[in-house]
């Protein structure tokens, strides 16, 4: 049983990185019904920047927290206002943006990897020691349960940001009913805006965060992309709450997975849910007013 | 041999010396098997395309992990090759390959086609990165080695060498006829509807998931032939060739030469992979060139290369008119349409009878039918019988409930209460494909049309629902699919005549005038041969003259016992054309009748503000209505 319970504590953690990817898309997702296919290399400039800073330059943890959140919130609203508003303005219902975002996605990983691609891949250091607590007879490790509270604290910051903002009030309602919102007379670009600059640092903070577990590795990008998207599709689209649900069970049943099965295949275990969740449930473990629209 | 007196006809001259330039290439660039390799594997690039081009240029479905299939076909080829020395045949390797990526499209497809979208994207190009990590664990495959047959004494690579490179440019050429012979078939037109409107698709009765089902499936065997091919000429296959890189770089391929073309994938494709080939210091950097050509020609031109060369031929070549491409052998087909007997038989030239067989007097029926969207109730209890033959308007304010009504027998909408029968056929329970093949038909507020195709080809996908012959046989230009395809461009040429478009027959239906359009929309639903017709403001922005021509083709399809109902704002229109008029108003049927009954109704004149009651101005008789 030990055995059990250190695969889903990990699993809650890794779990945790695929529902904070999640998060950043259902909340550019409600706002502009687009995707941001970049999400994942984001998250991967988050840890190659704290790598820059700390490993190489020795910064300390909260200023590359700050810079790091700051930095790839700017990127990501770069990304709005050169990749995505045009197919906003154009308003079509094709996957043009889908492509176009794909693009911006590998531009990030093409020059991430010309500055930093020749250094050995290297730790991060973690602001809390390397070993862990223990809860009966299982170990859990510090800057995984780290992930996890920092998994929490977004979810509540979105809830608290939805509920008690005008704007975060406007893109809650928008994921309902987005002609509605149009209708009030609340202004789509702003939104838009606002919607990418927060999954931007939505991702910024996830990747400082995850730093120290993953190292400085440039090519995890497109694989947090996709698994952040997976958990979207097992959890129900368009809701924070499939985010959560969805990537906390990938999370999980990944690393059951190398415990009980063969973690030389654990990138398959996804996709077995995905199509499994596809044929039994299309639309997801909790249907979403949104998930229609797909 | 009809496919080649086919392509004879077409540029075959272009064709031959295209597969002679590419054949002759090692004479120029050197034949050091160093450099066959690299020429080799952009043909095997180029294939690929060719195979991704058909899911995403054709059906425009989002399919990114081609290099998957790629690669599950390349190390099929090799785990036997390497396991079998009687299986070391480049035919037998491509058959494997072709196979095995046919089972993945298969398993892939089933499921993420049931959604599809942004689904299949992300489901695909995550299964770019599953199969390069999976054999790079799997001792079968050989690890992060690979496997390969460079050390196996048995294996004799036969033809080898600058044949195996021109064998290569053959199979590419063969993929590449593959590619047109399926954009010039009916599934190639049905393709195009799905990327043009889903909801256009559906409205002529095509089944979209089985038809991307089939683009898919038929996608994946180039795809499979092009790893397969791979692993025969470089004798080698390891997880990182099939990197999601080489998915980007064939995307970006595409993208850029133009997809839905034959010919731009593969000049695309070719830069992207000779750029990626031959310029050593760029590698580095491709990324960057590859992923902004991406956003820019998704942003700025979405028919990349091949777009830009028609939009540039155009300018300078102002002499010759905007012809949709191929369409002389439409031309000729529709020739021998000519005369006055195709058109009076309303084009029917086989004149097979209309579909569902229930005979001629069939209700369309809407019994208390309601709907409501959130809190609003949009159809509250509504009657409406549609008879064959007759002109059935149905009007009322706006918000009054109209286009809902239309879009719930169409099958666009749910229905929240009630029911709709056409005949003994219950439509509420069926979708939007299924309503159009027992015989409704339907226009759209604002016309949903192929807008780079010919106008007559817009009216050939909906012929293409009673031709005679299988679509296998539309794709294989078999005799009989030939034929098909004569008598369906007869037909639609026919029907254009009727509307008195013949003479816009081969232009693109894009580029035609807004009214033109519409009575486009309404040849196109009548090629259908439906028994109702559903008409969404059809009336709306026409001008007097294409008004009275849309009066004609509306009096005329009723003539011919198709029941119409009109759903139209233009009340004098709407006076002057229905036989029967239903007044919806706040979802309720107001009133009922012919035109003189409602429009003496003191309840109707009410609710249109400012009009104290109909005058005879508001009547135009439309020149040629036989009523």
């Amino acid at each position: 049983m030990t055995l059990f319970f250190t695969a889903v504590t990990v699993g809650l953690g890794i779990g945790a990185i695929y529902g904070l990817v999640g998060i950043g898309y259902t909340v550019i997702f409600s706002a502009t019904r687009t995707f941001n296919l970049a999400q994942g290399d984001l998250v991967m400039v988050g840890v190659m920047l704290s790598w820059f800073m700390m490993t190489l330059n020795h910064v300390p943890q909260i200023l590359t927290l700050l810079t790091v959140v700051t930095f790839v919130a700017l990127i990501s609203w770069i990304e709005e206002r050169l990749v995505v508003r045009p197919f906003l303005k154009r308003g079509s219902s094709a996957f043009g943006w889908f492509i176009a975002t794909l693009g911006f996605s590998v531009v990030i990983e093409t020059v991430v990897n010309n500055l930093f691609g020749n250094h050995a891949i290297s730790a991060i250091p973690s602001p809390f020691p390397s070993t862990g607590f223990k809860v009966g007879s299982v170990i859990v490790s510090y800057q995984n349960s780290f992930v996890f509270v920092v998994f929490i604290v977004v979810i509540l910051a979105l809830e608290i940001f939805q509920r008690k903002t005008w704007i975060g009030q406007a893109m809650r309602a928008s994921s309902e009913d987005r002609e509605a919102v149009s209708l009030l007379g609340i202004n789509p670009s702003v939104m838009s805006q606002s919607a990418f600059l927060i999954a931007g640092a939505i991702a910024g903070l996830t990747g400082w965060a995850i730093a120290p577990i993953v190292f400085s590795d440039p090519s995890i990008g497109l694989s947090y992309t996709v698994k952040g998207f997976l958990a979207l599709a097992i959890g129900g689209f368009g809701s924070v709450r499939g985010a959560v649900v969805g990537g906390l069970l990938l999370g999980i049943a990944e690393q059951l997975f190398d415990v009980y099965g063969n973690s030389d295949y654990e990138i398959v275990v996804g996709l077995v849910i995905v199509l499994a969740v596809l044929i039994l449930r299309p639309e997801g473990l909790f249907r979403s007013s949104a998930a229609r629209a797909v | 041999m009809t496919v080649l007196r086919r392509v004879a006809t077409g540029g075959v001259a272009t064709f031959v010396i295209w597969v002679a330039i590419a054949m002759l290439a090692p004479n120029v660039l050197g034949s050091s098997t160093f450099r066959l390799g690299e020429l080799e594997y952009i043909l095997a690039l180029l294939m690929l395309a060719t195979g991704l081009n058909i899911v995403l240029g054709y059906a425009g479905q989002l399919f990114l992990g081609p290099s998957a299939f790629f690669g599950v076909a390349g190390y099929a080829a090799a785990i036997v090759a390497t396991h079998n020395a009687g299986l070391q045949s480049l035919w037998v390797m491509c058959l494997i390959g072709a196979v095995t990526a046919l089972i993945v499209a298969a398993v892939v497809a089933l499921p993420s086609l049931r959604i599809g979208g942004f689904y299949l994207g992300m489901l695909t190009l995550y299964l770019a990165l599953v199969v390069p990590d999976v054999v790079s664990h799997w001792s079968l495959a050989g690890g992060q080695q690979g496997l390969s047959l460079v050390t196996d004494l048995n294996f004799v690579q036969s033809p080898t060498g600058v044949p195996l490179y021109q064998i290569g440019v053959l199979i590419l050429a063969v993929l590449a006829l593959y590619s047109w012979v399926i954009k010039h078939s009916r599934l190639g037109r049905r393709l195009a509807a799905i990327q043009a409107s889903n909801e256009m698709a559906q409205s002529l009765g095509i089944t979209s998931y089985s038809t991307k089902v089939a683009a898919f499936m038929l996608a994946a065997v180039p795809c499979g032939i092009a790893g397969a091919y791979y692993f025969y000429a470089v004798q080698f296959m390891n997880p990182s060739v099939i990197t999601p890189n080489m998915s980007i770089d064939v995307l970006a391929g595409i993208t850029i030469g133009g997809g839905g073309t034959v010919l731009g994938p593969i000049i695309g494709t070719g830069l992207v992979g000779s750029a990626s080939q031959f310029l050593g210091g760029f590698n580095q950097y491709q990324g960057i060139v590859y992923g902004i050509a991406l956003i820019g020609v998704a942003i700025g031109a979405p028919t990349g290369i091949m777009g830009q060369y028609a939009k540039l031929k155009e300018r300078f070549l102002p002499a010759r008119p905007a012809v949709a491409p191929l369409a002389g052998k439409q031309r000729e087909a529709a020739r021998g349409a000519g005369g006055p007997a195709a058109a009076n038989s309303r084009g029917t030239s086989d004149g097979s009878p209309r579909p569902g067989g229930d005979g001629p007097g069939v209700l369309l029926r809407a019994t208390n039918v309601s709907r409501g969207f959130g809190g609003v109730r949009a159809l509250d209890g509504v009657n409406l019988t549609v008879t064959p033959g007759v002109v059935h308007a149905l009007v009322g304010p706006n918000g009054s409930g109209k286009t809902t009504l239309l879009n719930l027998i169409s099958g666009f909408y749910r229905l929240h209460g009630g029911e709709i029968c056409l005949g003994p056929h219950r439509l509420d329970t069926r979708r939007a494909d299924q309503i159009a093949q027992l015989g409704i038909a339907r226009t759209f507020q604002t016309p949903k049309l192929l807008d780079v195709e010919s106008a007559l080809t817009n009216v050939v996908v909906a012929c293409d629902r009673h031709a005679a012959a299988p679509v296998v046989s539309s794709v294989l230009h078999t005799r009989g699919g030939l034929r098909a395809e004569r008598t369906g461009a007869r037909d639609a040429y026919a029907m254009l005549k009727e509307v008195g478009l013949d003479e816009e027959s081969f232009r693109f239906a894009g580029l035609l005038p807004h009214g033109t359009q519409r009575l486009l929309e309404i040849a196109r639903a009548m090629a259908l041969r439906p028994k109702f017709l559903l008409l969404d403001e059809p009336a709306a922005g026409l001008s007097a003259a294409e008004v009275q021509a849309l009066s004609r083709a509306v009096r005329s399809a009723a003539d011919q016992g198709v029941g119409v109902l009109l759903v139209e704002h233009n009340l004098p229109v709407v006076f002057g054309l229905a036989d029967q008029v239903t007044v919806l108003h706040q979802g309720r049927v107001l009133a009922e009748g012919t035109p003189s009954d409602v429009s003496a109704n003191p309840e109707v004149v009410r609710i249109y503000i400012g009009r104290e009651r109909l005058t005879a101005d508001d009547r135009i008789t439309p020149e040629g209505a036989s009523s």
